[in-house]
């Protein structure tokens, strides 16, 4: 798609979002999401089978917080809270790696602490605030793991990323001056198949001085 | 791979370190990763496996399968046989490889654990996974062979027809690639040396599995397919495009 065509879209998403004024910049395609603080305004029926009714007893209804936005949903008791986050909200940042608990690209935080989120069914987010990788930049600034991952070279494909950067976040809250070891065994669940464990030692290690 | 060293200080243009462009998207959870991408009418295909190394497929029912809720289609090798051949070797070694006609569907035999046997065609990942456990296979067991050197040496044999195990023979020699001396040679001399060491070495199978898990989208709708994929060979996979009877 030429840079042309690519402005033209962008503009008219922005019209039709009711969001004109280039401030699609934060959304590279213009894509206009819920402001924090807000809430969602219809509970959803987000049943992984379209056979299950929403009143049947297969299905919970649950109240959760995500990135600042309080969403009602009726769930199956099955769906994992990372499937509800891609399938039901769209918040298709946080990533799916392995499906059992190894790698951490899906991890994000659940009151605070970080969860891999392929590994917590979505009822037990119930009345919990999350938050994901798409709620850490704040008014267009990077939050500053974000900031330092980018500035240490930090990532490559960048698919472990996601779940890096929260579980940094989370180590650095518990302990915002970390040795490199610790910092290396706060990191432990979460796998980097580029190699470049060694640049994210290093951009936690600026991070750590940035929020201090 | 990762480069530690820090970047010397320079006003010059060439020599400096540079941040990358890509970053922003990846950093904030907006990159189109192919699990990502959604187009319109989208389906997605749930494989049934054989939990068996070797046997026969003596029967396949997919009519529970077919009747559960949000099912598209049911297909098994046989369904597939005038549609799809079998799938080419990206990358052959010699002239004399032995590769196996080896269908994206198994026919009437699978030939290793994990074989796919059958596709679900449904309207959520979820229903179409459901629906793979209700596909009733039946094997008949055949000999198998679980050890690589078992295997080399003979019998049973994987694909009987060809009376061995081993699909290729590839040297790993100095002298014949022409970039050193007899591996032999100098064996040889060492042992006259008095230095006698003999050790034999496991190496896991070699799969380059990178973080992003294997997945395609494919669009047939237009006058054009259009493929994504989670891998970086387009070309090979135009190659296994050629497994379709009607390009």
């Amino acid at each position: 798609m030429t840079a042309v065509l690519r402005n033209v879209l962008r503009q008219e998403i922005d019209q039709a979002t009711g969001r004109a004024g280039g401030g699609a910049r934060d959304h590279p395609y213009g894509l206009h999401l819920p402001q924090a603080g807000t809430v969602a305004s219809q509970p959803r029926i987000l049943a992984l089978r379209g056979d299950v009714h929403p009143e049947s007893e297969w299905c919970m209804r649950i109240s959760v917080a995500v990135d600042g936005v309080t969403y009602s949903d009726d769930v199956e008791p099955r769906t994992l809270l990372v499937q509800y986050l891609r399938e039901g909200l769209g918040k298709v940042g946080t990533l799916v790696g392995c499906d059992t608990t190894s790698c951490g690209a899906c991890t994000v935080h659940l009151n605070g602490l970080s969860v891999k989120s392929c590994t917590i069914l979505a009822v037990q987010a119930d009345g919990c605030e999350v938050t994901t990788i798409e709620g850490m930049a704040n008014d267009g600034q990077l939050h500053p793991v974000q900031q330092a991952f980018h500035e240490n070279h930090a990532l490559q494909c960048g698919f472990c990323t996601p779940g890096m950067i929260m579980q940094a976040a989370s180590l650095l809250n518990e302990n915002p001056d970390p040795s490199d070891r610790e910092i290396r065994e706060g990191l432990e669940g979460n796998l980097c198949r580029c190699t470049g464990y060694q640049n994210i030692v290093k951009a936690v290690r600026q991070a750590a001085g940035t929020i201090q | 791979m990762t480069i530690t060293e820090e970047s010397p200080e320079t006003t010059l243009e060439v020599g400096r370190a540079r941040l990358r462009k890509e970053d922003q998207r990846l950093l904030t959870g907006r990159t189109r990763f192919t699990d990502n991408l959604s187009v319109p009418g989208m389906l997605y295909l749930g494989m049934v496996r054989s939990p068996i190394a070797h046997a026969k497929i003596t029967s396949i029912d997919v009519a529970e399968a077919k009747a559960s809720p949000g099912v598209i289609a049911v297909f098994t090798g046989a369904d597939l046989a005038d549609d799809v051949g079998p799938m080419p070797c990206g990358w052959p070694l010699s002239p004399e490889d032995k590769v196996p006609e080896y269908y994206p569907v198994a026919r009437e035999e699978v030939n290793f654990a994990g074989e796919i046997v059958a596709v679900v065609v449904a309207r959520s990942a979820a229903a179409a996974r459901d629906a793979t456990e209700l596909v009733d296979v039946d094997y008949e067991d055949e000999q198998v062979v679980l050890d690589l050197e078992a295997a080399a040496a003979g019998s049973p044999y994987v694909h009987p027809d060809w009376e061995t195990n081993v699909s290729t023979h590839w040297v790993f020699d100095s002298a014949e690639a022409g970039t050193g001396g007899d591996v032999k040679d100098e064996i040889d001399k060492a042992r006259q040396d008095g230095i006698v060491l003999q050790r034999t070495f496991r190496q896991q199978r070699l799969i380059p599995a990178f973080m992003e898990p294997r997945s395609f989208l494919v669009d047939p709708t237009g006058d054009q397919i259009v493929f994504w994929s989670s891998t970086q060979v387009p070309h090979f996979l135009r190659l296994h495009r050629n497994c379709d009877k009607y390009p």
